[in-house]
Order: C-alpha cells, then structure tokens, then sequence
C-alpha cells in the first residue's frame, strides 16, 4: 500500500466498530435456529476479554510480519505459499462482501413490502460498493469514519427513545435457559466477530496505536452489542421471538417527541454501514486477487468482483432457505477458526522457522 | 468523460434506491385508520375505515367504509383491494376491533396476518366488542376526528402517557405465542344518544390461551387498572360513616413479590393509591379527624378487592393478566421449569395483599379540624 493509502488508528477503529454493529442490527431469528432471548445480552459481557484472546494472534503475526499485510507476508514464503493464501483471503473478503449485501436484500424483500426482485438491490449496492471501493482504502477509512459517529448517534437516539417502553419483567436470570443457552449465544456473537480479518489486512498501514485501537474495540463493541440486544428484549420479550429482525421491529416503536417509527432510522444505518463495510472488503478482495491474477486495468478488478458480489448476494438470498446460509453460525465459526486464527498462526510460526533457518546459514557463512 | 459517468450512476442510484420507482399515488391508496372484523357463517367479515378528507368531495364525515367477506381474515382483506382497486395501506391503522364472535374462532387466527404484515405497527390497539364491530367504526366523532381515531383515544383514556389497556398487537401475540401470561383485551361499546353513536370502555376481556374465557365485573375493572399502574378519571365511591364517599384514583403504583410455600406460591402485592376526596355526601364535608378511618377503610377495601379479584381471574378462571406468571419465573425459573408450565405453576396461588393510600387532595372544600 502507497503512502496515501495510510488511514488513522481512530479511523481504523470506527470502521470496525461500525462493521460489528451493522452486524448487531441486522440480526435475525434466523441466525443458525439460535432463538434471541436474556442469555444473548449477557453473552455480550464475555466479549471483551474473547475479542482480546481473539486478538492474541494477530498480533502476534504483526510482530513478526516485515511491514506488509497477511498476503505480502506469505510471499516471502515462497511465490506459490503466496498466491494460494492471496486466492483464499480474496475469496474470503468476497463471500464478506456479498453476504450483509445478501442480508439486506433479504430483510428489505421481506420487511418493507417492496415488490422488488432479489437481484434489484444487489445490484445497486454493488454498484456503489464498487465504486467506493475502487476509490481506495483511505476514501473509505474516511467515510466510514463519518457514518460510524452517525451510526452511533442514530442507535443511541433510538435506545434511550425506547427507555420507557422497557419492562423489566421481560428482563430475568440469564442462566435460567441453563449454560447451554449462553455458550449458544457466546459463539453465535464470536460467529458474527469476524472484523479481525480487517486487522490483518490495515494494520501495517495505520498511523498510531493499532493496540489501542483494537482495544477499545475490544470495549466499545461488545457494550453496543449488550446495550443492543438489551434494549431488544426489555422492549419487546418473548415478541422478539416472533420477529425476523427484532432490532428494526423494536425501532419501529421508538418515537422522540412526535417523531414515530424510527425503524428508517436504524435501516437507515445499516445501509450506510453495508456500504462502508463491503466496499473495504471489496478493496481487500480486490488486493489479494491482484496478486494472483493480473487485469489490463485497475477498474477491471472491481467491475468483476462487484458483479460476482452482487450474483452471489442475489443467488443467496432468493429463498428462505437459502438465506438462512448467510446467518450460518457453524459456517461463520469456521471461517473465524481457519482464516483468523489457525492460517495466520502458520504462517508465522513457518516465518520464524525460515528466519531461524536463514540466521542460521548467515551465522555458520560467516563463522 | 469520466464526470459525465459518475453523474449517471449517481442519478441512476437515486431514483432506484430512494423507491421512486416503486410508488402508487395517495388517490390510489386506502389509508386504513381502523378495522373491524366480525365472523357469521363461517366467514370473517372486515370493515375497514379509510381516510377521506372530505376536501376529496367524496365524504363529508372525513372517512370511508369498505367491507369484504372471506374464509380467512387475509382473504377478506385481500378483497378489499380487489373490489375497490386500489392498495391498502395498513401503516397508519389505529385500532383493530374484533367481535365475540370472531374471537371465538380463536385469537391467533384473528391477529396472526397483522403479526406477519410488515406495514402493520407492533403498537396498534387491539379491541373487542360484544356487539359487531363494523358498528363501533360509526361512532361519532368530535370536529375532525374519525372513529378509529375516538376509538384510539377511549383506549388511551384520554391521556397520551397512558397506553392503551394491554390490548397493543405486540403484547398480544408474544401473550399467545410464549409461555408468558394471557391475553387480556379492552371491550368497547357504543351507546347511543340522540341519535348519535358514542363509544365507552366496556370491561376487559380476559382469554385463556386462544379463547375468551372470562370478563371482569366492574369493581374487577379498577383492580385490573391498580395492577397495571393505568389511572383514569372515574370516581371510586367509598361507603363509610353513613355516607358516600366519591374518591379520584390520581395515581397507583404495585409492587409484587412471591416466595413459594411448599411448592405453592405466594404473592404479595403491594399497593400505594393516591386519591382525591372529590365528594363527601355530607354536610360537613371533610374532616381531618375522619381521614385517617377512612385511609384505613379504603386499604381494606381495596386489599379485599385485590385479593378475590386476584383469586377470581388469574387462578379460578385460569387467566393470568396480572403479569403473576412472568414475575413468579422471573423471581423463581426453577419453581416453573419443575411445574412444566405457568399455568400448572398458578393453579393453587395464595395471595396477600398490602394496600397504602395516600389522601392527597379534598379538592377545593374547606377541611375541618
């Protein structure tokens, strides 16, 4: 990445932040059967310290990684270890490119009684995603900066509206479904935690802290989360249950002063967040793929992968069925294991094997 | 070149994004304000009140009526669309009322279409009626109000902080769906003077499951309202010393706890009233000496009250609309997990009841020492 493509450890940290809560808003009953209840705000208080552990690896990849993302660390493994973990992060950033597309399609089809097919707004969001995407990483770090304090302002708005619409009665012992139900939600909210492959990718290139960066998103994420998913269940009990997108039914009843139905609001956010979040993963897709394959022009790179984003969103959420792959918390769990943990392990500790065996063959040339 | 694109896309984005292309004009629209659903010969019959301002030329009274009938309550609504040729719009509906004998068919298959409708809002009012409901969509109204409207507001009592009495669509469901207490819902009626239709709160019907089961008598009415923290301004008359005491309730806040006594429940309910003496039936109207009997004879009153209403609804009649069930598992899961369901749990409850009043005001009248 050139010298203008550096973005600020605080606009890094608004651009996780916003891509995790975007992530909150648009969760749906339909997140792999796991069905919304108390134990889900309280999940949310076990965050902190697994967003830190989570973060444990990647940072001990930046350590010993020269200065350049996961894919330019790989090539100096060799030139096929870099292309082949180049072609599964590309892929990777893809299917996280397409799938909120896929989500948000699927919840504007079903909750706003639009007669639009599922290919409409697939294509429209790529087209802009596309856009903002080739326009570079700083362009996006700069914006989603900007919709992240909007976002911000938008859900704090829309939580304190609901205070008075909270029962408590709605609110009871989160250990009453027994541990099960918590460790079910733990791992669907470390399911939907998949911003550290963000890390891996940006944080060569942030000016300042990134340790302090991701730690406050260790802190701030999993509170909006808990303030979130509280909010939901105080408000509106065991009706969530009956909702496919609670957040946005719960936003729905908020009013300020005679400002009713807030549920713009909140959709609101989560369009603008989508648009930030996809197009940087479009970018990264983007990055890993160049290395792989060459194209004559830069524009290329993002007409492809923006209509491939926009197919796949498309395909993916044409039926029920189908739409709840992109709330798959096993899938999720998967990935999170092999692209976030396990892969960037490997390739450090193979670097420091080559390193070792490199100051090794210098300390013997030259004794 | 380059400009020129992006102001293409960029336009293109705004007129598809923004629903521009995907509008039907207010004339062609059927603003639904209030609905009614009735059911005879094994068929839902909806009346829906539209909005029509009568500067349209087409109703001088502010709204239109349009009726269909179906098997299914969707079917109905459906039809509706059909005949007059135009869409409905449900996102400003106001209150659905259903008759006894709609509700008799079952209340999930009455609101399940509103509950999955995305336009419909989870906080609409929900109602019954003895009679047909296509009649409470005539009352009168007051300057421009429409029915559904007065409607809305007899719900509210009037008062914009006070919600509508447990009947919002959102409670409903999550009632009939969860494991978490019964349904109740507001009865409205109407009654007619000179000629003109106008409506009133008519009790609460209280449902066991899917059914109705139970209404409460009018004195069960002002305990259902202490529980539920509502207040209005009806006048509670206190016989006491020979004479008739009419009392305004300003306020009424309840506090439950429950412990379980060898595997029976035992709720306390605490209430603390306070009230205005707004009459005495007596000549010499309020005397200090006095308040303090009559302070102990309204607790007593009202902790009777309380007690056999408590007994009468939620165990007798098996319809727990005081919220017993939620607190009983939210104080006390592993008691109702071991029972299998809160109804099991209820069956044999004990009550105690605590009341406090506070005389707060004996309006404008003198007060003798």
């Amino acid at each position: 990445m050139t010298s203008n493509q550096r973005i600020g450890a605080g606009q890094f940290f608004l651009m996780i932040f916003l891509s995790r809560v975007v992530l909150t808003l648009t969760y749906s009953i339909n997140s792999g059967g796991h069905t919304i209840s108390n134990a889900d705000w309280f999940a949310a208080l076990f965050m902190p310290l697994i967003l830190l552990i989570m973060g444990v690896p990647a940072f001990v990849f930046l350590h010993h990684s020269p200065g350049g993302d996961l894919c330019d660390f790989a090539f100096t493994l060799g030139t096929g270890v870099g292309k082949a973990v180049s072609l599964l992060y590309g892929l990777l950033f893809l299917l996280l490119t397409f799938t909120p597309v896929a989500r948000f399609s699927f919840f504007v089809t079903s909750t706003t009684q639009t007669e639009k097919g599922e290919w409409f707004f697939p294509l429209l969001i790529m087209a802009a995603v596309s856009f903002g995407a080739a326009k570079g990483v700083q362009a996006i770090a700069r914006t989603g900066a900007v919709l992240a304090v909007i976002g911000i302002a938008a859900i704090a708005a829309i939580v304190l509206a609901l205070i008075p619409r909270m029962d408590m009665l709605n609110i009871y012992n989160p250990l009453a479904g027994g541990i099960r139900e918590v460790g079910s939600s733990v791992l669907l909210l470390i399911a939907n935690s998949l911003e550290l492959s963000m890390l891996y990718m940006l944080a060569p290139h942030i000016r300042g802290s990134v340790k302090k960066a991701y730690l406050g998103y260790c802190v701030t994420a999993p509170l909006m989360l808990f303030l979130v998913l509280f909010t939901v269940m105080a408000v509106l009990g065991p009706y969530a249950t009956l909702q496919l997108f609670p957040f946005y039914s719960v936003a729905g009843i908020a009013k300020i002063g005679e400002l009713t139905n807030l549920s713009a609001l909140e959709a609101s956010v989560w369009i603008v967040g989508v648009f930030a979040k996809c197009a940087l993963y479009l970018y990264f897709s983007y990055r890993c793929l160049s290395k792989v394959v060459s194209l004559p022009h830069r524009w290329m790179w993002f007409v492809l992968l923006g209509s491939l984003s926009a197919i796949a969103a498309a395909m993916s959420s044409d039926n029920v069925k189908k739409a709840q792959l992109n709330f798959s918390v096993v899938g999720s769990l998967w990935i999170n294991a092999i692209f976030l943990i396990v892969l960037p392990l490997i390739l450090t500790v193979a670097g420091a094997i080559k390193r070792r065996k490199q100051n090794a063959t210098m300390d013997s040339m030259v004794g | 070149m380059r400009r020129w694109i992006l102001w293409l896309v960029s336009l293109s984005l705004l007129f598809g994004l923004t629903g521009c292309s995907d509008t039907a004009p207010l004339k062609e629209k059927l603003i639904i304000e209030g609905i009614g659903v009735d059911y005879a010969e094994n068929r839902f019959e909806v009346t829906l009140q539209v909005y029509a301002p009568s500067t349209e030329g087409v109703s001088k009274k502010g709204y239109q009526t349009f009726s269909a009938v179906g098997e299914t309550l969707y079917q109905a609504l459906r039809l509706v669309d059909e005949n007059t040729g135009k869409y409905s719009y449900y996102s400003d509906t106001k209150v659905v009322v259903f008759s006894l004998d709609a509700l008799q068919k079952g209340l999930w298959n009455n609101v399940e279409y509103f509950v999955r409708s995305s336009e419909m809002g989870s906080n609409v009012a929900l109602a019954a009626t003895r009679g047909r409901a296509a009649d409470l969509l005539t009352v009168e109204g007051e300057g421009n109000n429409i029915p559904a409207r007065v409607l809305s507001n007899a719900l509210h009592y009037g008062k914009s902080d006070v919600g509508p009495i447990s009947g919002e669509l959102m409670t409903v469901s999550a009632m009939l769906v969860n494991d978490w207490g019964e349904v109740s819902l507001p009865m409205l009626a109407v009654e007619k003077k000179e000629g003109k239709g106008y409506p009133y709160f008519d009790g609460v019907l209280c449902f066991h499951q899917d059914t109705p089961q139970y209404q409460m008598t009018e004195q069960e009415k002002w305990v259902y309202n202490w529980m539920h923290e509502y207040y209005d301004d009806r006048a509670f008359v206190l016989p006491y010393d020979n004479h008739l005491y009419a009392l305004q309730i300003r306020d009424s806040k309840r506090k439950i706890k429950v412990y379980v006594d060898k595997d029976v429940p035992v709720f306390t309910v605490s209430l603390t009233l306070t009230c205005d003496i707004m009459e005495t039936n007596s000549a010499h109207g309020v005397v200090l000496t006095d308040l303090e009997d009559l302070k102990t004879k309204m607790e007593e009153t009202v902790s009777n009250l309380t007690r056999s209403t408590l007994q009468q609804v939620a165990v007798t009649q098996q319809c727990d609309v005081f919220d017993l069930g939620r607190t009983l598992r939210k104080q006390h899961h592993d008691f109702v997990r071991r029972a299998g369901d809160l109804s099991t749990a209820l069956k044999n409850s004990r009550f105690e009841c605590i009341t406090e009043v506070i005389i707060a005001r004996a309006g404008q009248g003198s007060v003798d020492e």
